[in-house]
């Protein structure tokens, strides 16, 4: 008997062996050409007083199977300079970071971790929000809003110890307007790459090429890279493979462990430039938890301090949960179907009316919370410069609806459109079906598919392929009606999500008249023509108008709502109880 | 003597059943002791009780529910989540369609899913199997190893990979968990044709000049019915479990089909508080593979005599 | 022996080609094109003419399955799109996470299956035998991921005593990889907390997992040790007065650990396919959680990755398996 044990000992260590060998990395990684050169990998640790790395690090960092390299895999400066229990922050959220750069990633989510890792020249405050210094601590605009004139802070740093010059500002400029992706086209049309000027190591200057009455409130969302970190790790796409899951900033934190559809963690940079108004927290994780149901329990049980993308449905199930703290607030953040105005059946701006007037809105409504939402009456969200709360949208009216129909190509219905929305948002799925119910009544069929959003994305850079519905839930970068009307109905911008393929000269006038415009009175004039012509062409079913919906632990202290991207929240003043 | 041969000949003329009955006594007894066998356990019996009753419920069904239209996509969403009532005896969903209604109709997705993919494997298992197994060398070679391959990667994955690739929908379903399920079959035919072939009436009917064709079809293919017939009741509730499988991966069935797994997998979202949404689609799926199971399990103590426990 | 087992080896490679030619073909179905696939939504066209070269996906299709097989030699199945890394790097990551899972559902099948088998033989046509009948093949019945979401809801928020998903705390430092199997590396940091945590975690999708091999387990052991029983010098020792459970162990146990074999050789592959459900309900960062999220955005490297992965150590498997069964059968001769 005691044979036949060792035997099955013998035999099951040699699977285990086998299949460990199988498992376990080579011991030398030959993933070649994306990794990078060791030595420039890692910022080194700031705090100078640590003792010596011991030979820990070794036994971590060799067997990790990954090929991006970490750069907390470097020795760590001690852990005696660290509070002695970690405050780390848990945000659960659906949204992969799949960009880090902050010069090509744009998302809630990318943007999240770029405002935590980079710090732009200023940052947005207070609610309403306000602009506030950050990397500048001052700033003048000259008479014709033309010059803008910048005072970078003096002890601004990178995670690897160079200061951050106005040499770091232009860098980022040109960067941004070379790749022409992500926020680009924020301030694209009003710069080119001779706009940034260094006047001298602190102070830069920018010449903007035409009058951008938004420009400062865009200017949040450009982050400064390390110019020396960047061109170390260049390759043959200014650094985008490399910046995509590593960083080159002076912000408040740095990557600690990245784990691509599981988690994000990040710990806090202790020679950060800046000290006032810092919260207690020692790194915070960006958690991948995809369906908002779980979110909403991951919060309930105190396994994440923060959710991020709950529906109605998960607040009103959490109201009364002890330990979590609701946040619903009014932001600019509207839900829309656009059409595919170029190809397929909706391309015919009847069928689009049919469509709109056979929407029922009420379910719509309903689907969010009817007290805690409100129809959109217009392309612009009530309330910002310009919107007109008069216009004549299109409400259930199946009479109408029917009417538009047989002036139409087809009078009868019998087509099938597409439906394409968010893997994991329930509510996308939700407003889905409404639409599928209500074009039944046209004798249209909806196919309805799920995509996770990158894929979405992808999808709408050719109208070919753009879904003939493409659902959008748009939050201002900035409370500016540019930051509305230019991405979503500029014919510049077909190709992006926020206007895959609406294109109208009309609308394309008034919307540069309105960004170029310098009264008041006539930006409003101009975003009013605008607003008539969009309700003309129905480029999209106006949705409606959303609360920002979040769920927090009442552990978390010192963070504010600012009404500007309050999803992709800022860790630097918060406290952990 | 010459009486009673002259006798027997007369009513082996006219009467063909008994002339039927005389050729295959053995056979016949074989099923009435198999089908003595399958009275005597209780759980076969519950089995066949409960296929009979979803067959029931899938064919007259979708003709008594209370809400077809659910079934289509209309939405109530003013009467959403509400728990199971008079009015709703399973209660409602996210946008207010009654889930009693969305699971009966339901259950003639799942079930045709079924069928056709079994018809569908089966049919490909037989023709692939018989060629190997009847003409062997290289043939049953090339044929067997092509087999292996699908047998290698688990079902499941596979079924995943193809229906991701071919586009979500129910016929790209069907056609995906048919294209991992036939090599069973095939395996099975291959193996019990190769063993029939040497056997006496196929060699007689070779002797006699009976084309390939003939001889597969009319002498060795009747022979082995029964383990066909038992794999296929057995496999009926795993090809359903399959394709809930990929309804819920969401791979399958598009809104607003009302198909169990894609069902769940909505439904996954609002437990704990609105329980009654997953459970009874998981139910529907849970008895009507139980069922099959049951009836499979007794149906193989009945037909394949080897499996006898 | 050694010859048996080059043989073996040598009848591997059609197989693993046949393999790499069924997903080569899988992943040529995809509508769409797959250069835009590879490339990603903010690819510029030059980049997406670029990849097309380096992927060979301008040339014609043997020429294309030529780079595809010597790709996955040199360890390149290609890129994800959703996480940006190489599928190769993926797989190594979630691999072990799947393996430990399916390696601790075998061993909740086995520790269950093997006295519910006896006892039901032991006890046949009495109570215990028919619940324990009647149970497996409800066991096999129930779909895996209806069972993990009870088991969810009951002990995850209605009891809420075990963790309602995911392998390891998000807070807590796992102990350094060394085998990524997290029980493993625990206990060979000696860090016994993590142990604990990471067996809590276990728990639940284990269970939900074994239920299939658990009830196929059952079963043989029922039958195996009815054969037993009924076998002549077991009747003789039985006359002779000897214990039921000398006997039991004397020649059951053999037996099991055979008929365990092979269950774990008929469930294994079976085991990968039913960890995508469950790893699914319970977020556990293995391949079966990569391929349905890789699934949703059509990501085709990575499931291919996965198929080609699960394809290749379901032939390893077996090939370790049959030659497990000489350990243990002195009847079986490798020749």
């Amino acid at each position: 008997m005691s044979k036949l044990f060792s035997r099955v000992l013998i035999a099951a260590l040699v699977a285990l062996a086998i299949l460990v060998v199988a498992c376990a990395p080579a011991p030398t990684p030959t993933v070649a050409p994306t990794a990078a050169p060791k030595p420039t990998e890692a910022p080194k640790p700031a705090a100078t007083t640590a003792p010596a790395p011991t030979s820990a690090p070794a036994a971590t960092a060799a067997p990790k199977p990954t090929d991006a390299p970490k750069p907390t895999d470097v020795p760590k400066p001690t852990t005696a300079a660290q509070p002695a229990t970690p405050k780390v922050l848990i945000v659960a959220s659906g949204q992969d970071i799949s960009m880090l750069d902050p010069h090509a990633g744009d998302g809630y989510s990318n943007r999240a971790m770029q405002r935590n890792v980079y710090d732009p020249l200023v940052r947005y405050e207070g609610n309403p929000a306000k602009v506030v210094p950050a990397l500048a601590e001052s700033w003048t605009v000259s008479a014709d809003g033309l010059e803008y004139t910048f005072k970078l802070v003096k002890d601004a740093k990178f995670h690897d110890g160079s200061p951050v010059t106005a040499e770091a500002v232009q860098y980022s400029f040109n960067r941004s307007l070379k790749l022409k992706k992500g926020g680009n086209w924020m301030f694209a049309s009003a710069m080119d790459e001779k706009s940034v000027t260094v006047v001298d190591a602190n102070t830069v200057k920018i010449k903007l090429t035409q009058p951008f009455a938004p420009f400062m409130s865009v200017l949040p969302w450009m982050f400064i890279v390390n110019p020396k970190q960047v061109e170390a790790n260049k390759g043959s796409d200014e650094g985008q493979t490399w910046l995509k899951d590593h960083e080159a900033g002076s912000g408040p934190f740095t990557i600690k462990r990245w784990e691509p559809g599981n988690l994000y963690e990040l710990e806090r940079f202790a020679g950060y430039w800046k000290k006032e108004g810092a919260g207690n927290l020692t790194g915070a994780i960006w958690k991948i938890i995809r369906e908002t149901s779980s979110q909403r329990l991951a919060v309930q049980k105190g396994d994440a301090h923060v959710a991020v993308d709950l529906t109605y449905d998960d607040m009103v199930a959490l109201k009364g949960s002890p330990g979590v703290v609701l946040v619903m607030e009014p932001e600019y953040r509207t839900f829309s179907l656009k059409f595919n105005v170029q190809s397929g059946p909706f391309a015919d701006v009847n069928l689009r009316k049919a469509a709109a007037y056979a929407f029922d809105y009420s379910a719509m409504l309903d689907a969010e919370g009817a007290d805690h939402a409100a129809l959109m009456v217009g392309p612009l969200p009530p309330g910002i410069l310009g919107a007109d709360p008069k216009l004549d949208v299109p409400r259930m009216d199946l009479a109408k609806a029917k009417e538009y129909l047989a002036k139409s190509k087809y009078p009868n219905g019998g087509v099938k459109v597409s439906y394409i929305y968010v893997s994991g948002l329930e509510i996308e799925r939700k407003f889905g079906l409404i639409l599928l119910d209500a074009l039944k009544k046209l004798n249209i069929e909806l196919d309805m598919k799920q995509l996770v959003w990158t894929d979405m994305v992808a999808l709408t850079k050719d109208p070919k392929t753009t879904p003939d519905f493409f659902p959008v839930y748009q939050t201002a970068n900035y409370g500016d009606p540019d930051n509305i009307a230019y991405p979503t109905y500029h014919g510049s911008q077909n190709g992006n999500w926020t206007n895959p393929t609406y294109n109208s000269a009309k609308a394309n006038e008034y919307i540069d008249k309105a960004r170029t415009a310098t009264t008041e009175a006539d930006r409003i004039k101009a975003y009013g023509d605008l607003q008539k012509q969009l309700v003309e062409d129905a480029p999209d079913i106006f949705g409606v108008l959303e609360k920002r919906k979040l769920a927090f632990r009442d552990s978390v202290t010192g963070w504010k709502f600012v009404p500007v991207a309050s999803n992709a929240i800022e860790f630097y003043p918060i406290s952990l109880k | 003597m010459t009486e009673q041969v002259a006798f027997d000949m007369t009513t082996l003329a006219s009467n063909p059943l008994a002339r039927w009955r005389e050729q295959n006594q053995s056979r016949i007894e074989n099923w009435q002791r198999g089908f003595y066998r399958f009275r005597q356990s209780k759980l076969s019996l519950l089995g066949l009780a409960m296929i009979v009753f979803i067959f029931l419920v899938a064919i007259l069904g979708p003709y008594f529910v209370p809400y077809p239209q659910d079934a289509e996509g209309a939405i109530h969403l003013k009467e959403r989540f509400q728990g199971p009532s008079a009015a709703h005896w399973f209660g409602t969903d996210e946008v207010g369609r009654d889930i009693l209604s969305l699971v009966v109709i339901g259950s003639r997705i799942s079930l045709s899913i079924g069928v056709i993919v079994l018809i569908v494997a089966t049919t490909i298992g037989i023709v692939l199997g018989a060629l190997a197994g009847y003409f062997g060398g290289l043939i049953n070679e090339v044929i067997m190893r092509f087999t292996d391959i699908f047998l290698t990667v688990p079902s499941l994955i596979l079924a995943i990979a193809i229906a991701a690739a071919l586009g979500a929908s129910i016929q790209n379903m069907m056609l995906a968990i048919a294209l991992v399920w036939w090599p069973g079959y095939a395996r099975l035919v291959q193996a019990e044709v190769s063993a029939r072939k040497q056997d006496l009436y196929v060699q007689a009917a070779r002797a006699s000049g009976a084309s390939h064709w003939r001889i597969i079809f009319t002498h060795i293919l009747p022979n082995i019915t029964s383990p066909i017939i038992v794999k296929m009741s057995l496999d009926m509730g795993f090809a359903i479990l399959t394709a809930a499988a990929l309804g819920f991966v969401g791979v399958g069935a598009k809104p607003p089909t009302p198909e169990w797994g894609a069902m769940f997998s909505a439904a996954r979202s609002y437990v704990p508080q609105y329980w009654w949404y997953p459970i009874f689609p998981g139910l529907a799926l849970f008895i009507t593979v139980f069922g099959f199971n049951l009836l499979g399990d007794g149906l193989r103590d009945v037909l394949d005599p080897r499996a006898k426990r | 022996m050694a010859s048996y087992l080059i043989r073996r080896i040598l009848f591997m490679i059609p197989v693993l080609i046949g393999l790499s030619i069924l997903t080569f073909t899988i992943s040529h179905l995809i509508p769409g094109d797959p250069v835009m696939l590879v490339a990603g939504p903010q690819a510029t066209k030059a980049e997406i003419a670029s990849l097309a070269k380096e992927y060979g996906l301008d040339q014609p299709l043997p020429v294309q399955y030529w780079l595809y097989v010597t790709g996955i030699t040199r360890g390149d199945f290609g890129r994800s799109i959703m996480t940006r890394r190489q599928v190769a790097d993926d797989l190594r990551l979630f691999f072990p996470a799947t393996i430990e899972l399916i390696l601790a559902s075998m061993f909740v099948a086995i520790a269950l299956g093997v006295p519910f088998g006896i006892l039901s033989a032991v006890a046949r046509d009495r109570a215990p035998d028919n619940l324990i009948r009647i149970f497996s093949l409800a066991a096999i019945s129930s779909p895996r991921f209806f069972i993990a979401l009870l088991l969810q809801i009951l002990f995850g928020i209605i009891l809420s005593v075990l963790p309602l998903g995911s392998r390891f705390p998000t807070l807590e430092t796992p102990p350094p990889t060394v085998t990524g199997f997290l029980s493993l590396d625990a206990i060979l940091a000696q860090n016994w907390d993590a142990l604990g945590t990471a067996l809590k975690h276990m728990i639940l999708p284990a269970f939900a997992l074994s239920l299939s091999p658990l009830a196929t387990i059952t079963r043989m052991m029922r039958a195996s040790v009815l054969e037993v029983l009924q076998q002549d010098y077991v009747l003789t020792e039985r006359a002779l007065g000897l214990p039921m459970n000398l006997i039991l162990f004397k020649y059951v146990l053999k037996n099991a650990f055979i008929s365990t074999l092979t269950v774990i050789g008929l469930y294994f592959g079976w085991l990968l396919g039913g960890s995508v459900l469950v790893e699914t309900v319970f977020d556990w960062p293995g391949i079966g959680l990569y391929a349905t999220t890789s699934i949703i955005s059509l990501d085709f490297a990575p499931i291919m990755g996965v198929t080609l992965l699960i394809g290749v150590t379901f032939v390893i498997l077996n090939l370790i398996i049959d030659l497990m069964y000489g350990l243990f059968d002195p009847r079986i001769r490798y020749t």
